[in-house]
């Protein structure tokens, strides 16, 4: 019981870096007009947004920076996105060995992608939340959150539960009582939330 | 009570390797991507998703026979619980997966 306890623990702790680093986000994406991501490549290999504006991703605040803006959840919300997107063609036009990867994987040139962000880009998104998504279609962002936060919070009430089981064992309050019928309760619960998982972990994770 | 516990939890951990193994192979499918289970498409989706939509189904029973004690019930019973799984959600799936293109990427 312990052995879950931690592994319990250790999935929660797995699961919040993993919203971190998707909020965070990688590379940064380019929206386009059909609603599909496309991110900025180097050749034939992925590279980043960060990259081609000579950004340093793991300075603090440097994103702000390079959109020259105080507080970018507000301010980027007014109107910025033309100028970013523009800022981005200008560098392609700099540095020619830069180009697009469209969403069908399929690598354009430096002239196409200049090309191609004039006609379709949007607007440009760091990360993944609820509004955007950096990796590919928003909606997926929506359910991914959705799904895996409500699946980490009963995660997280399970763990709980199972500690005050097991302080209760220890105490020796079931064997007072004459059975172990709550603790049979809780497994069954435990065993509901990773029944959940199998199927979460299939749709979100495989498919 | 140690002693006891050791006798009669070693079904636990052949639960927990038989799950580990099956979840191994979805990983390790899901990772090489055989490009025959990606390319051949067959009832609306790829071959690849249909084995790991299977294979899910077929944890998804075993930890309802072990954990939740199914296995204990009488066979009537069991398949009344485990066939309208199997039947509704691929239906489910089936739905879902073709109204929301998601062959498109």
């Amino acid at each position: 019981m312990s052995l879950t306890i931690i592994g319990g623990s250790m999935f929660l702790g797995a699961q919040a870096w993993e919203w971190g680093h998707f909020i965070h986000g990688d590379r940064g994406g380019v929206n386009t007009e059909n609603e599909y991501i496309v991110h900025v490549a180097k050749g034939e290999k992925l590279s980043s947004i960060y990259d081609l504006m000579d950004i340093d991703k793991s300075s603090h605040n440097s994103s702000l920076n390079y959109f020259g803006l105080e507080d970018l959840t507000n301010e980027m919300k007014i109107g910025f996105d033309e100028e970013n997107v523009n800022n981005l063609i200008e560098k392609l036009k700099e540095k020619p060995e830069f180009n697009i990867r469209k969403s069908n994987k399929e690598y354009l040139t430096n002239l196409e992608s200049q090309e191609y962000l004039r006609k379709n880009a949007t607007n440009i998104s760091l990360g993944a939340n609820l509004h955007e998504n950096e990796y590919g279609h928003s909606l997926f962002a929506d359910y991914f959150f959705f799904i895996t936060g409500f699946h980490g919070f009963h995660v997280f009430s399970g763990v709980v539960i199972l500690i005050i089981i097991l302080i209760n064992v220890i105490k020796g309050t079931y064997e007072k009582r004459g059975h172990y019928e709550m603790v049979e309760k809780v497994g069954l619960y435990w065993h509901f939330v990773d029944l959940v998982w199998v199927f979460v972990f299939t749709f979100f994770y495989l498919v | 009570m140690a002693q006891e516990s050791s006798n009669s939890n070693w079904w636990i951990w052949k639960v927990f390797w038989i799950l580990l193994v099956v979840t191994g192979v979805e990983v390790i499918l899901g990772i090489i991507k055989p490009p025959f289970l990606v390319e051949t498409i067959f009832l609306g989706t790829k071959l690849l998703n249909h084995i790991f939509i299977i294979l899910t189904l077929v944890k998804a029973a075993y930890i309802v026979m072990v954990f939740m004690h199914l296995g204990h019930e009488v066979k009537g019973l069991r398949w009344v619980i485990i066939a309208p799984m199997f039947v509704l959600i691929p239906y489910l799936l089936f739905i879902l997966l073709v109204e929301g293109f998601s062959n498109y990427i």
